[in-house]
């Protein structure tokens, strides 16, 4: 399973009320191996994406933004990314950011490293990330 | 004028998810004009109909027989349509069951919600092996 790293600046920014992780439109970004994030980006600007071509919309469903006996929990849906169309350009990096604030715009919140064989995914072929379920993507306690 | 009570059409969960989506849209148009209790207001909004969902996915499942909190539920849109999980919003990681096998404190992939609620009640033999 890919990792799931943090940026640094996610914590301040969730602190001081700059993402609402339960209303806004969170959105995956892709990176190639030559463009990795580092725990000190901040914002979406920071990173080189690859090209969209041929991919599926990026937006993720938020099931659930709550705490239960003190432990919040961020619980969000599977996201499958499908290529249509073609092939989609080859990415290792999946970044997951806050694309509704817009001072600062697009806050970022962390990344998965899929390893260093990176993915392509050619057309029709599905990529499902997973989320963890409702053991979460991050919790606070 | 009548003082009788009319009580809200319970929605069924494609309505809920229509719903948690309009709502969504609705909070993120103004999210970087509106004032903090006019976001607020949106937001509870949105959190009103995700609680409602995941309460209705996880309707007659048993709470969690490790940390007695209420099971809730998720619904994924896979490449082979809606599938569905139901699990515990607390514990979290693997445990090692009676069996010898690690496990996770939840049930996915369900074709119906209440497939989800019954392997999540008949308890860890029919619960979520982690990968590896």
């Amino acid at each position: 399973m890919a990792t799931f790293n943090k940026f640094q600046s996610f914590v301040e920014y969730l602190a001081e009320g700059v993402m609402n992780l339960g209303s806004d439109q969170l959105t995956v970004a892709l990176t190639a191996s030559a463009n990795a994030p580092v725990a000190t980006n901040t914002v979406l600007a920071n990173l080189t994406e690859v090209s969209y071509t041929n991919l599926s919309s990026r937006n993720i469903s938020t099931s659930s933004s709550s705490q239960t006996s003190g432990t919040y929990r961020l619980i969000l849906t599977d996201l499958v990314l499908t290529a249509s169309g073609g092939p989609v350009a080859t990415f290792r990096y999946v970044v997951i950011y806050d694309n509704t604030p817009t001072s600062p715009a697009d806050p970022l919140i962390g990344w998965y490293d899929y390893g260093a064989s990176s993915l392509t995914l050619a057309d029709g072929e599905t990529l499902t990330i997973n989320f963890d379920g409702t053991n979460g993507l991050l919790s606070l306690a | 004028m009548s003082n009788e009570l009319v009580a809200s059409p319970r929605l069924d969960i494609n309505d809920l998810v229509t719903a948690i989506s309009d709502a969504r849209a609705a909070y993120q148009a103004v999210a970087n004009t509106a004032s903090a209790p006019e976001k607020y207001e949106l937001s509870q909004k949105v959190k009103a109909l995700q609680t409602e969902l995941r309460e209705r996915l996880a309707e007659g499942a048993n709470p969690c027989p490790r940390c007695d909190s209420p099971a809730v539920g998720v619904i994924h849109e896979t490449e082979h349509g809606r599938r569905y999980e139901v699990g515990c919003p607390v514990c979290s990681g693997a445990f090692v069951h009676k069996d010898g096998t690690k496990r996770l404190t939840r049930v996915k992939d369900a074709l119906m919600p209440k497939h989800a609620v019954e392997a999540w009640n008949a308890g860890p033999d029919f619960w979520m092996v982690p990968k590896k």
